[in-house]
């Protein structure tokens, strides 16, 4: 998953449970703490639900 | 009874009095019978005392749990529908979010997940791993879809749930129907499951309708520290009420009170009745071996419960 540069169209990758914790370099979409939406559920939980916490 | 809709009229919610929805329309073979959906294998049961039942494993899937029948069906018309869906709200107790995240990170749309507090935080890494946002908050599943419900409206996002308030939910879930449907090359006498809010084994029994068997008895399985169908069923009541005393058990993730969504034990209650079936309060410890039924048939899942005297388990 790290070297990329060695896809090809055509590429199949067998992903095993090895393979997959050891090459995975958290190539996710970032909505994650710190954004936008971070920010507007932060303060949505402080209006509604001040006992609720929003993980980091 | 549930109101009978049509798949492109299908929309979020329940109808009047609490009334549930149902998608008429067939599950379309591209929820299931392509080969991008992976059949969870039925596997012959070698353990002692479980001879001639077939387990039916769904643990296999992407996400690790028969959840992602229900995102991908759920997503899928969603976004069919709504291309610029702004985000969603996913209200669960692990499985789900785990889910909703992975089909959502392939689509780049934003999620929340509402989670009650007891659930683990190592559980929820493959969430935020694939940029989700969790919320840990309340006891258990009424809780968080009650927040997750206002959270919904403040941010504009769709509600991803596994309950009957989505019709989506069952529906998704009847492809384990027509997947044992083609699998099983024998008569399934009972079907035995785990039941939550209950989608799971109702859409069950619908995906074998859909491929033209007829319903086995289903026995719905529940935690006997929180048993709201179960114990309407032992009480021979026709209504579901939430459960509204202690939550005393470990297998939080069908430990649902039902509260403000009743109706979804009762229309599980309906189906299990209507098959013939029962519904079962178990403790959770490790000793499906010893109570398992014995006669030819099929476990949707692995519940895990003790005997109890008197039962035929």
């Amino acid at each position: 998953m790290r070297e990329k540069g060695a896809a090809q169209a055509g590429t199949v990758c067998v992903i095993t449970a090895s393979g997959f914790k050891h090459t995975f370099a958290g190539d996710a979409p970032q909505n994650g703490a710190g954004s936008d939406l971070a920010v507007k559920v932060e303060q949505f939980l402080g209006r509604a639900a001040p006992g609720a916490l929003l993980l980091r | 009874m549930p109101i009978t809709v049509s798949r492109s009229g299908a929309a979020f919610g329940y109808g009047p009095d609490g009334a549930i929805f149902e998608i008429g329309d067939d599950l379309p073979e591209a929820y299931w019978a392509h080969p991008a959906n992976a059949w969870t294998p039925l596997i012959a049961s070698r353990i002692p005392g479980l001879e001639g039942v077939r387990l039916k494993y769904e643990g296999s899937h992407l996400s690790g749990s028969f959840k992602d029948r229900i995102m991908a069906a759920t997503l899928g018309e969603l976004l069919a529908r709504q291309p610029d869906c702004p985000g969603v709200v996913v209200p669960s107790s692990g499985n789900a979010a785990v889910s909703a995240a992975a089909l959502c990170a392939g689509r780049n749309l934003p999620m929340v997940a509402i989670v009650p507090l007891a659930v683990p935080v190592e559980r929820l890494a493959p969430v935020t791993s694939r940029g989700g946002l969790v919320v840990r908050a309340g006891e258990g599943p009424s809780e968080a879809y009650a927040l997750a419900d206002r959270l919904a409206d403040d941010l504009g996002f769709f509600r991803l749930y596994s309950t009957f308030a989505s019709p989506w939910a069952e529906w998704g879930c009847r492809s384990i129907g027509l997947e044992l449907a083609g699998q099983s090359g024998s008569p399934i006498s009972q079907i035995v499951a785990p039941v939550s809010a209950g989608p799971v084994l109702v859409g069950l029994a619908n995906g074998l309708a859909q491929a033209g068997l007829d319903s086995p008895r289903l026995i719905a399985v529940q935690a006997a520290g929180c048993a709201p169908i179960a114990r309407a069923f032992a009480a021979g009541d026709d209504r579901v009420a939430p459960w509204l005393g202690a939550v005393d058990t470990k297998a939080a993730a069908i430990a649902d009170r039902l509260v403000n969504y009743p109706q979804d034990g009762t229309r599980v209650l309906e189906m299990v009745r209507a098959s013939h079936g029962i519904g079962l309060m178990r403790s959770a410890m490790p000793s499906l071996r010893r109570r398992a039924p014995r006669s030819c048939g099929t476990m949707a899942s692995t519940p895990s419960f003790r005997p109890v005297p008197g039962s035929p388990f």
